[in-house]
């Protein structure tokens, strides 16, 4: 894919473009730019840096502070990159190449425009990147990950030891790699600054901090199989992350108690109430009776009952989907959940009770991973542990 | 009482700048909200106006404001308070359009106002004028049933005068104290980034836009008992004025401010601010030709010795001014009515400033320091004032101070009829929900009931059954 990348800056200082004393861009203003600017607000000093990511713009601008001489007043400038796709690409070639496209900034120096910096055609330049893959090394997880990774996905301020660094751009685009394509490029803005806001941020709802957590623990770890199945579920039922987390932190409150199961399952859609009514019909026992104690056991129960076609006969291939992605949803939760205890964690339980606990027949057991593999392929194809 | 986010819903301008906007609690006592927006070309001193202006106020910023309004305070309150070095930053236009909140409390108004102003004051906002209609019309049927009974000479003259004045000095205080007890008026400064106006950046239009949604929103909540008033002040910068004032910054926003003061609907009010007064009593000397044309050369003197970071040679010219010109716009100028709009002059000075003039030479012989920020001037002036000034922790004095607290009070309270209309809009509820409602302090997290209340981390914390 060819972009063409830009260098400019925002100054008061005279440059060719403008010979008076007023805040200007040279050469052109960069897309995003003023968006960018903006979301930083009253936090726009000279130690921080601002970015902006569209669906055909990226930008990384670092703030300088300068004294305009003819006003004597200080101000703040900015001076960063940009990038554009050359030609009229479409939205998910973008995406794809947008890690890459910020590997390739090279950011100019945070000061006014000097004669050095090139007499400004010479800052524009049409390269040629290629996609790049997904969940790319992060190398390293700042202190404070889980705000980088709320800034990553939603936009606003983190913190980082040094906003200034060089290399940030490319290290931002590694870690959008862990992101859908889709949502790499939805536009958003954010602020890096080296010290805290002087008011946190307004708290995230729960599937949200558990989003941007995971996020983080998944950098900290380099765990990329979690998050390869988190990937997989987005991708097979397209909703964006936050619906999904949505969905899992839903799906792990449920699954302690086997009354909040079976609500979660009802509400879900995973089983329809006639398919409960029938179970009562005509299995031996209740779906949920006194022997079914807690979340886990009335799950095999329901993989048992759907086995010996207690749910409804007629449909076991459409019930068989609907249990598998409720399965993937749960064996997901398990491989996240494996990473905040990895020493006592055991993310592939599920797997297990499917072959030894439901009492399923072998070919039964077949059905239910053959549909399993279609919502998370890479359940069986990376069997390492991450 | 929390302050109500007025936007709620983002910035619905395309420049940034509403969405941090609130307003006292409905249930507050406040006797009127005013909206001043700062209006003036780049560095012409519209920050530098607003600092003044807030230390005039006793720089009296609500307790609860949000945090964003909270940090742009304290931002301000930082210049404000500079005592060696009081010069703000200059605005990015990008950055979006600050806004400052404070008060002005009825008390120190009206001790700043003389005895006819302050009738004038309360005759608009509290009904002063009704109750001495009343003590006339008492008065004048007193008159008349003497006179019918033929009972009227001097001593009842004189009885008549003596409870006629001192009823209408009650109505005066029980309107004063009424006055008092209504509560403070708020005042939000609007500081646009110069070039936003005129400049390279050009964006007026939206800075427009964002004032009329922000009339539009204020004059929705606006009721009797809390008043509302909007009015741009227009900075008229001498140094500025060049040698056609039509042709100047000043010049070519002046035509424009009916249509800034016409957003604040009924009565427009305007102020027109001429700063740097000691550098037009310099260029205006009695006596002088007025088609003199004059170099300025403007430095602050805390800048003398800085070195002069400038990457590309300039080729902005050094200003030269008529001195025609100055007396024009700065010293003619008065309060007036033009076009429907009420324009009031303010003139003062913005800091200590030393002023020497001297016989124009060679631009190649000036100051190495002046020809790092300019080029030559466009025309060959008579004369060069070197206008060198700094930056004084000040606040308005004597006329300046009067005129602006006249003003704001003229404002708040432009007539003594109720609100404006309200200008058809989402209505915004009674009760405002939790959501529209800017606290201080953050809300409370999200946390399932199956947790203990401090779990509020990330992480599914449970690993089910």
């Amino acid at each position: 894919m060819r972009i063409l990348l830009r260098r400019a800056w925002q100054q008061k200082h005279p440059s060719p473009s403008h010979p008076g004393w007023d805040f200007h861009w040279h050469p052109v203003e960069l897309a995003g730019a003023a968006q960018a600017i903006a979301a930083a607000g009253a936090r726009a000093d000279a130690g921080v840096a601002v970015w902006s990511i569209g669906p055909r713009h990226a930008l990384w601008l670092r703030g300088f502070a300068a004294v305009a001489p003819a006003e004597q007043r200080r101000y703040v400038g900015w001076s960063g990159c940009a990038a554009e796709p050359a030609e009229a690409d479409d939205e998910a070639a973008w995406a794809q190449a947008l890690p890459a496209v910020l590997a390739r900034f090279t950011l100019p120096p945070a000061r006014p425009f000097a004669l050095a910096d090139g007499p400004g055609a010479p800052n524009d330049a049409v390269v040629t990147v290629e996609p790049t893959g997904a969940l790319l090394d992060p190398e390293l997880a700042p202190d404070d990950g889980e705000a980088v990774a709320r800034a990553l996905c939603a936009g606003g301020d983190a913190v980082l030891a040094d906003p200034h660094d060089a290399a940030l751009p490319a290290w931002w685009g590694r870690m959008l790699s862990w992101l859908p394509p889709d949502e790499r490029v939805r536009p958003r803005a954010g602020l890096l600054a080296a010290h805290a806001a002087a008011a946190a941020p307004a708290p995230a709802a729960e599937p949200q901090r558990n989003l941007y957590h995971y996020l983080h623990r998944c950098w900290q770890h380099r765990a990329r199989r979690p998050w390869r199945l988190v990937l997989e579920l987005r991708a097979f039922k397209p909703v964006s992350l936050a619906d999904l987390f949505e969905e899992l932190t839903g799906l792990a409150a449920a699954w302690e108690h086997a009354a909040d199961l079976e609500a979660y399952l009802i509400r879900s859609g995973a089983l329809a109430q006639q398919e409960i009514q029938a179970a009562h019909a005509h299995a031996p026992a209740p779906l949920r009776g006194p022997d079914v104690g807690d979340a886990g056991r009335l799950w095999n129960r329901i993989l048992h009952y759907w086995g010996r076609g207690f749910l409804g006969a007629r449909a076991r291939g459409e019930v068989a989907e609907r249990l598998a992605g409720v399965l993937a949803r749960r064996i997901t939760v398990d491989h996240l959940l494996a990473l905040d205890t990895p020493e006592r964690a055991d993310a592939e339980r599920y797997l297990r009770r499917l072959r030894f606990e439901a009492l399923l027949t072998v070919r039964d057991a077949r059905t239910l991973r053959t549909a399993l593999a279609r919502v998370l392929p890479s359940l069986e194809v990376h069997r390492e542990r991450a | 009482m929390a302050r109500v986010r007025l936007f709620s819903a983002g910035e619905p301008a395309r420049l940034a700048g509403l969405a941090s906007l609130t307003a006292p609690d409905p249930s507050e006592r406040v006797s009127a909200l005013v909206d001043v927006a700062v209006v003036g070309a780049r560095s012409d001193g519209k920050t530098q106006f607003i600092l003044h202006a807030i230390r005039t106020l006793g720089a009296d910023a609500p307790d609860d404001l949000s945090e964003p309004e909270r940090n742009a305070t304290l931002d301000i309150m930082q210049v404000v308070l500079a005592a060696a070095r009081p010069r703000p930053d200059a605005n990015n236009p990008d950055a979006g359009v600050p806004h400052y909140v404070f008060r002005l409390q009825p008390r120190k108004l009206l001790e700043e106002m003389g005895l006819l102003a302050q009738l004038v004051l309360l005759a608009r906002s509290s009904r002063l004028a009704r109750a001495l209609a009343v003590v006339l019309v008492a008065a004048a049927a007193g008159v008349m049933g003497a006179s019918l009974g033929g009972a009227i000479d001097g001593v009842v003259g004189l009885g008549l005068l003596w409870l006629c004045a001192t009823a209408a000095g009650l109505a005066f205080l029980a309107a004063r104290r009424r006055f008092v007890g209504r509560g403070p008026i708020e005042v939000v400064f609007w500081d646009v980034a110069g070039e936003n106006l005129y400049g390279s950046r050009q964006k007026s239009a939206e800075y427009w836009s964002l004032l009329r949604h922000l009339v539009r929103r204020r004059v929705a909540d606006a009721r009797p008992e809390r008043r509302y008033g909007f009015a741009p002040v227009l900075i008229c910068n001498p140094l500025g004025l060049g040698i056609d004032d039509k042709q100047s910054p000043f010049g070519r926003l002046r035509p424009l401010l009916p249509i800034f003061a016409g957003l604040g609907g009924f009565e427009p009010e305007a102020l027109v601010v001429i700063n740097r007064w000691e550098a037009v009593r310099g260029l205006c000397p009695e006596g002088a030709d007025r088609d003199e044309l004059v170099a300025i050369a403007a430095e602050a003197m805390s800048g003398a010795n800085a070195p002069a970071l400038v990457a590309v040679a300039p080729t902005e010219p050094m200003p030269v001014v008529r001195r025609g010109t100055i007396r024009t716009c700065c010293v003619d100028a008065e309060e007036a009515r033009e076009e429907g709009v009420h324009t009031t002059v303010l003139r003062y000075d913005a800091g200590l400033c030393e002023l020497v003039s001297a016989p124009w030479q060679p631009f190649s012989e000036l100051d190495a320091r002046l020809r790092a920020f300019w080029a030559p001037p466009a025309v060959e002036p008579h004369q060069i004032l070197h206008y060198r000034f700094a930056e004084g922790p000040r606040a308005f004095a004597g006329d300046a101070r009067r005129v602006f607290l006249r003003w704001l009070g003229r404002l708040a309270f432009r007539s003594g009829a109720a609100a404006p209309a309200p200008v058809a809009l989402p209505a915004r509820a009674e009760q405002p929900d939790a959501s529209a409602v800017a606290t201080s302090e953050p809300a409370a997290a999200q946390t399932l009931p199956m947790f203990a209340a401090d779990e509020k981390a990330g992480g599914f914390h449970t690993g089910g059954t």
